[in-house]
């Protein structure tokens, strides 16, 4: 938890989102463990298979709104600009991952990546630079 | 952009956390703009004019 910020030093509306925040990460770490034990407990086929696989694309809209409500209510734009070039930094590390594994993939036969796996990276790295540009504001 | 944020700070013998009230800001946004890291926008720029009661171009200026 105390990956994105200590919370004691949070203003209201960064307490609020963080909150909301949260509650989405639960929601996605909780649709992946239903998506990953039904899948072999469960033969799904046909539209059955497209609900489960989409159940846990539903949290990551829902916390993609939450981080775009945050940056509207946010009135401090030099924080709104290190959540910006956390995001950035985020998909940006993201997107190499996936690149270099991609080839990696192809070219030495490396087992493929999940791409569900995407999200975690996103979520992990964007939140590392967040880290690491909140200490270098101190 | 340079500034004179610290000195005008210092003359009225506010810290950073005092400024960063004033202004609505967080600490981090007024010691990131004092060390030149980061350009405030200008409504921000007039409000930090208006508080220490100064044209813009007296606080900010081109390297």
């Amino acid at each position: 938890m105390g990956l994105l910020c200590n919370r004691a030093s949070l203003s209201p509306v960064q307490r609020r989102h963080y909150s909301l925040f949260m509650g989405g990460l639960w929601l996605e770490s909780l649709a992946m463990i239903i998506v990953s034990q039904s899948r072999h407990r469960l033969q799904l086929t046909g539209s059955e298979a497209i609900l489960l696989a989409m159940l846990p694309a539903l949290p990551i809209f829902y916390l993609i709104f939450v981080v775009a409500r945050y940056l509207i209510q946010e009135k401090d734009e030099f924080i709104r600009s290190l959540i910006m070039q956390a995001m950035l930094c985020g998909i940006g590390l993201t997107l190499a991952v996936d690149t270099t594994w991609g080839y990696l993939t192809e070219i030495h036969g490396t087992s493929p990546l999940p791409q569900f796996a995407n999200f975690v990276l996103f979520f992990v790295t964007g939140a590392l630079a967040w880290r690491i540009q909140l200490a270098r504001s101190r | 952009m340079k500034n004179r944020l610290r000195v005008l700070r210092a003359e009225r013998n506010w810290s950073q956390a005092d400024l960063a009230e004033r202004l609505e800001v967080s600490r981090q946004s007024v010691n990131a703009i004092e060390t030149g890291r980061f350009d405030p926008s200008l409504p921000l720029a007039f409000k930090l004019a208006r508080l220490f009661e100064a044209p813009i171009e007296s606080i900010f200026f081109q390297e």
